[in-house]
């Protein structure tokens, strides 16, 4: 599936595959990320989000298909590429002998537009001590490290692998926040991926959810808010097994009673309803995480004939 | 299966790749030695040298190998961090539900089994072989105590980072130094095993204190009192002027001393090998041994070329064996492979001139202390400066010491791609590969020296095995030039800089030999193809090919 956009892409990834050994992480992998939107990358455990966020940034080749980051190769043009993205990884391997101010000085030294006011504003809003060594911090204080080192460049595309494990819910609310719609704001990229769906709801222009090394869905953030609905229906005779209702995407219930998590326009689900003998009895708005949920539970036969 | 036998099989799946390489490589060893006709080792009163020599390297160099595997493996050194306070032992063992006596003793008995047993099965293949007595027991407990007091020090936690590492130099250079000691002063056997058995029992105890306590999480940490803080340079440096220097720093803090340590500490092991006054009457041979005292020094040197391989294929002494993958942070610099790999060069420079200076200035200030080997490397100093003529011998000492420097730069940088790859299973293959190569030449060595009916036709075969392996470099080298000209890892600039620097090595080599061998000994073609085959250059190539490797998988 691919994000509809005719704008340049900051990121273009087409048919990529990749295998390792017999276990494929990523499948006929598409995806365009358009400049200056939060990209939201949603996926369980193992289904290849770090695998394709590997691919942006070259860390790992592609074995079938295209990757092209500011319309270049990262793996062919690695210094082109990277010296225009911020990245915080999930591992947070920072060198574990440096001092904060060590990080800072050698940080620097790779980006020309970094600029020291920012990284100063910045690791006092992270509360970082200068002489601290990276190995002796907690995990949320290495979290904020590495932050600091990926943000005080102000890069073009900001990539966050993760990012909030090992940060409190207040650390992450107010300062990833507030930090992904700063960037977001001034026209650069973040791709962002996390577990954490309710925080991503609050952030993210458009989602990508990843299942099994394969895109099952993308859409932006107003789309799915928008086009997704908890419906409870009310039957006039039990029913053993939930009804054909298109757009369904889950069912819970049993007897006359059963709740869906779907997706259309409500009037179209409202006649679709009344077509298949039912009675609309509760409408409610649905959470990226339930709907992520609710996909997740579809076949992928079901995915292939939407 | 029970808790012991689970702790076995943990080692077991860890490091099964290894530990069956490492028993391959033992069994042909065995093989070797038994292969070898008895009294080999022997040397004849008057005889030449190299058997002696052989004596001592060919089973040092089967043995250095195997121990350091072994060490590695049963102090978990693959996990552990050398410089940071907390301990080594896996924090992921400390929840199951065992005593720490247990998970403390049962890795500290295998490791020691091991070694003893590798220990033995070398002393019983090569005892038939020698003139002189092999000690059984002994040694292998002596290897055994040496694992046992690394794995108390890495699995203690200390309160200042670094301190083990420090630590570590004088433990095992006192424990190294054992050997020397037990020969110098004729100890008797009882007093040897009581001393070992009273190491072996402190390091237990060490080591189960340092993992209980480590277990509780009481670690205690000092902070250095005021007069010892120095200021933090990070506060008052300039920024680096550009991203070159910086990973030059980088590099340098990363990897710098670990070269240096170790060449301080074969440095201050070098007294008891040089000073030592020994009844050699046990190895037969007390003539010439205690005439030619000097080549005790010989080891030292051949432990500063085995250290800048171990440097060089990544098993820096800061971190041992962690990870060789290039960690995210680095990888994602917005920096070239050649830039990379340009800095490691350098810093690789810089310690092995530090490192030869460090070796240069510990020999001067032993050689000035005096002593036997002193006195006699004085006079084979002053016996060759009077045999040739001035010009001649300042130009063979330079060229000694000179090629000496830069074969442990080329020694470094050659070995790097290994490490470069980040594939644990190209380093130990290539690791077994090169010791057993090693260990092959010699054994063929010897079986030649026996077999002098065949001297003849190996001189005749000889320039067509040279000619040979010359061409099968030249096409590996052609290969990787190649891969790397079309991957445009490298830019052409610098490729061709890189060829014209082997050429200029390779021509400087040539005239300097041209210049210092008599004539008669000098051969245009057995010169061309002896540097040819010395001076590295496919391992060169590959090395960018390695590190994009590991970069881009």
């Amino acid at each position: 599936m691919i994000a509809a956009s005719s704008a340049p892409a900051v990121i273009d990834i087409q048919g990529v595959t990749r295998r390792f050994g017999a276990t494929v992480a990523l499948e006929n992998v598409s995806l365009r990320v358009p400049r200056g939107v939060v990209f939201g990358l949603i996926g369980v455990n193992g289904s290849g989000k770090t695998t394709l966020i590997k691919h942006v940034l070259g860390l790992l080749r592609a074995e079938n298909g295209s990757v092209r980051v500011f319309e270049r190769d990262p793996v062919a043009d690695p210094v082109g590429v990277l010296s225009r993205i911020g990245y915080l990884s999930e591992e947070n391997d920072l060198p574990p002998w440096m001092t904060v101010a060590e990080l800072i000085r050698y940080t620097k030294a790779f980006y020309p537009g970094w600029r020291d006011d920012d990284a100063e504003a910045l690791r006092h809003q992270l509360n970082l001590d200068l002489g601290s060594r990276i190995d002796t911090l907690s995990k949320g204080q290495k979290a904020r490290a590495g932050l600091l080192a990926a943000l005080a460049y102000r890069p073009e595309l900001l990539v966050l692998d993760e990012p909030s494990s090992g940060l409190d819910p207040l650390v992450r609310r107010d300062i990833l926040g507030a930090i992904i719609r700063t960037v977001a704001d001034e026209g650069r990229t973040v791709l962002f991926s996390s577990h954490l769906l309710d925080e991503m709801e609050r952030v993210v222009d458009r989602v990508a959810m990843i299942d099994k090394g394969r895109i099952v869905f993308t859409a932006a953030m107003d789309d799915i808010q928008a086009n997704h609905r908890r419906l409870t229906l009310r039957f006039a005779e039990a029913r053993s097994h939930p009804p054909e209702l298109p757009g369904a995407l889950s069912w819970e219930g049993a007897g006359q009673e059963w709740t869906a998590v779907c997706h259309g326009r409500t009037d179209e689900l409202q006649t679709a309803v009344l077509a298949c003998g039912g009675q609309i009895v509760e409408e409610a708005r649905v959470g990226l995480d339930e709907i992520f949920v609710a996909r997740m539970k579809r076949t992928p036969a079901s995915v292939e004939q939407e | 299966m029970s808790p012991t036998l689970a702790l076995a099989y943990l080692f077991w799946t860890q490091h099964r790749r290894g530990l069956t390489l490492l028993g391959g490589y033992w069994l042909v060893v065995m093989i070797l030695c038994l292969a070898l006709p008895a009294g080999a080792f022997t040397l004849p009163p008057g005889e030449s040298l190299p058997p002696v020599l052989m004596a001592v390297v060919f089973p040092c160099s089967c043995l250095v190998a195997a121990a350091w595997y072994l060490i590695l493996v049963f102090t978990f050194g693959r996990e552990a961090w050398l410089e940071a306070c907390e301990s080594g032992f896996p924090a992921r063992l400390w929840t199951l539900p065992l005593p720490t006596h247990v998970l403390v003793g049962w890795p500290m008995l295998w490791g020691s089994a091991m070694l003893t047993l590798v220990w033995l099965t070398l002393a019983w293949a090569v005892r038939g072989l020698c003139s002189f007595d092999v000690p059984l027991v002994w040694p292998g407990l002596l290897l055994a105590v040496l694992l046992a007091w690394w794995q108390a020090i890495l699995w203690t936690p200390f309160p200042l980072p670094s301190l083990r590492f420090y630590l570590l130099v004088p433990v095992s250079t006192v424990l190294l130094c054992t050997p020397m000691a037990v020969l110098a002063f004729d100890v008797p056997s009882i007093a040897v095993y009581g001393l070992l058995a009273i190491l072996l029992s402190d390091a237990y105890i060490t080591a189960l204190r340092g993992v209980t306590r480590a277990r509780c999480g009481d670690n205690v940490q000092w902070t250095r009192p005021a007069p010892l803080r120095w200021p933090r340079p990070s506060r008052t440096h300039p920024p680096f002027t550009s991203a070159a220097r910086a990973q030059l720093w980088f590099e340098w803090r990363l990897h710098g001393l670990a070269f240096l340590v170790p060449v301080a500490f074969c440095v201050s092991i070098l007294p008891p090998m040089m000073f030592q006054n020994i009844d050699m009457a046990v190895l037969s041979t007390p003539s010439l041994i205690q005439e030619r005292g000097h080549l005790w020094m010989l080891p030292a040197i051949e432990m500063v070329v085995i250290l800048s391989m171990v440097w060089a294929s990544g098993m820096e002494m800061s971190k041992l064996g962690r990870t060789y993958r290039l960690p995210s942070y680095l990888a994602t610099r917005p920096v070239s492979e050649a830039m990379l790999l340009r800095v490691k060069f350098v810093v690789a420079a810089w310690t092995t001139l530090a490192g030869w200076c460090v070796l240069a200035i510990g020999l001067l200030l032993w050689l000035a202390l005096g002593g036997y080997a002193a006195e006699k490397m004085a006079q084979l100093f002053e016996a060759m400066r009077q045999r040739h003529e001035p010009g001649l011998f300042w130009g063979w000492l330079i060229f000694l010491v000179g090629g000496a420097v830069v074969l442990t730069w080329l020694q470094m940088v050659q070995q790097m791609w290994t490490g470069l790859s980040g594939k644990m299973r190209v380093i130990e293959s290539w690791g077994v590969f090169s010791n057993a190569a090693f260990v092959g030449q010699i054994f063929f060595g010897f079986w030649l020296a026996q077999h002098p009916e065949y001297w003849p036709v190996f001189n005749r075969l000889l320039p067509w095995l040279a000619g040979a392996a010359v061409i099968l470099k030249s096409l590996a080298a052609v290969w990787s030039l190649r891969a790397l000209r079309r991957r445009a890892l490298i830019p052409s600039g610098v490729l061709w800089g890189m060829l014209a620097l082997w050429f200029t090595l390779a021509l400087g080599a040539f005239a300097a030999l041209y210049a210092l061998l008599p004539d008669d000994w000098f051969s245009v073609p057995g010169v061309i193809l002896g540097i040819m085959l010395l001076l590295p250059l496919t391992r060169l190539a590959l090395a960018p090919l390695a590190l994009a490797w590991n970069r881009h998988r």
